[in-house]
């Protein structure tokens, strides 16, 4: 091991005269920076009356110009600074200490939150960026690349649900039918297309949900548990958290994700890359350099 | 109920959730050994230069792991509840802690802070992920 004496430049001390790219310190300080930015870009959406959805697609609007900016006036101190891996040491530490925050004053909603989404679009154009630095790829490298992709897809995929999906509530009585819903997590209703549920009665694992046409005809029906919803149309119906049912009445939510599967395939391409990286590519190396194939 | 914790009703007891159990417990046995190393390290000083390639194998399967687990309770979550997303304090503490070990592995690809500050890196991150791993449950 390396004496400590051996080590010249800590993230406390080295801070005087060392490039950005390299300084610790500073990339906190304008990590803290940027989220404040989104924090107080939050705060004006709010007041002006947006909702989740668009206040999304206004962090987005303003996001491309400032990354077209970055891209055009930029592109070398941003490529020096996204491949550095003092910089993804910042962004873990500060993305974890502002999750524990976020935990420890219980500030729900937390990938809802601009400021959070922001952390996470540079975390994930870092990891595209260093992702082009390395190429090109031999069967070796394929967890590197498989790792680094895998925040872009994720945060795609979440962003896709979340402007193009449905997380909906609604009470469900006995007998009654619905075609309206309450949106999660901000105001307004959802309209189901072309279909409206109601309950039969309270099976012996949760109510039983009927889909029906406009005209009354029946087009599916379940009894749904949490773990086993009902699945019509790319949506899925399942009972609500929001509101404890009884023999009477339900809660229902109902979720459409369309971003789920790029959301899932981010996470099998992170656990593959990693397993990856650590296993087999010192195997595929070892391989290559006693003259096999990998 | 006299102690312990409240049984899972029984639809919740999916395989996602018993992955989600195994790969968490098994991670942090991984980082747990890890960490045994970094403090024999620290105690025995340079002389145990060979220790570092071992904590930072351990590191890397429990990250693995605990990544693992990570996933295998978001498909839990989205499968009961159907959002992929953290609502509640366990499951952000569950990514709190991947990300701190996403931290240590990168501190140790900084040739600058190689063995002991990584070692430390290691141990400050293990320190921190215990009280979760009581807390989250």
């Amino acid at each position: 091991m390396r004496a400590a004496s051996s080590t010249p430049q800590t993230p406390a001390q080295g801070s005087a005269g060392q490039p950005f790219h390299e300084d610790i310190p500073r990339q906190v300080m304008a990590l803290a920076a940027w989220a404040g930015f989104w924090m107080l870009a939050e705060w004006a959406l709010r007041r002006r009356g947006l909702d989740d959805r668009r206040a999304l697609l206004a962090f987005l609007a303003l996001l491309a110009p400032m990354a077209l900016g970055g891209v055009l006036w930029a592109r070398g101190w941003l490529f020096r600074l996204f491949t550095s891996v003092r910089f993804a040491v910042a962004q873990g530490g500060f993305l974890a200490a502002a999750v524990l925050l976020a935990t420890a004053l219980r500030a729900g909603g937390l990938p809802r939150r601009l400021w959070f989404c922001a952390l996470l679009a540079v975390l994930a154009a870092a990891m595209l960026t260093v992702t082009w630095k390395r190429r090109p790829y031999d069967l070796a490298r394929a967890g590197f690349l498989l790792v680094h992709v895998a925040p872009a897809l994720v945060l795609a995929g979440a962003l896709w649900g979340r402007l193009g999906g449905v997380q909906a509530w609604g009470g469900l009585a006995s007998g009654a039918t619905l075609d309206s819903l309450y949106r999660v997590g901000e105001p307004g209703l959802v309209r189901l297309p072309g279909f409206r549920l109601g309950l039969e009665r309270r099976g012996p694992r949760g109510p039983e949900v009927l889909v029906l046409d406009p005209e009354g005809r029946e087009l599916a029906r379940k009894c749904v548990s949490p773990g086993d919803p009902l699945r019509f149309r790319g949506y899925e119906i399942r009972p609500s958290v929001l509101r404890p049912d009884d023999a009477a009445a339900a809660g229902i939510e109902v979720l459409r994700d369309p971003g789920r599967w790029l959301v899932q395939a981010g996470l099998a391409s992170l656990l593959l890359g990693c397993a990856w990286m650590f296993y087999l590519k010192p195997v595929l190396k070892r391989r290559r350099a006693e003259g096999g194939k990998p | 109920m006299t102690g312990g914790l409240p049984p899972l009703p029984p639809e919740w007891r999916t395989a996602w959730f018993q992955l989600h159990a195994l790969l968490q417990f098994a991670g942090f046995a991984c980082v747990t050994v890890a960490s045994a190393l970094g403090v024999r390290t620290l105690l025995d000083g340079p002389r145990d230069a060979s220790l570092e390639p071992r904590i930072l194998a351990w590191t890397r399967a429990g990250f693995l792991l605990l990544g693992g687990a990570l996933a295998a309770g978001a498909l839990w979550t989205r499968q009961l509840w159907g959002g992929l997303w953290p609502r509640r304090p366990q499951e952000l503490w569950g990514l709190w802690v991947w990300l701190l070990f996403f931290v240590v592995l990168h501190v140790h690809r900084v040739k600058a802070f190689k063995g002991r500050t990584a070692v430390m890196a290691g141990l400050a991150a293990w320190a921190l992920a215990v009280p979760a791993w009581f807390l989250w449950r």
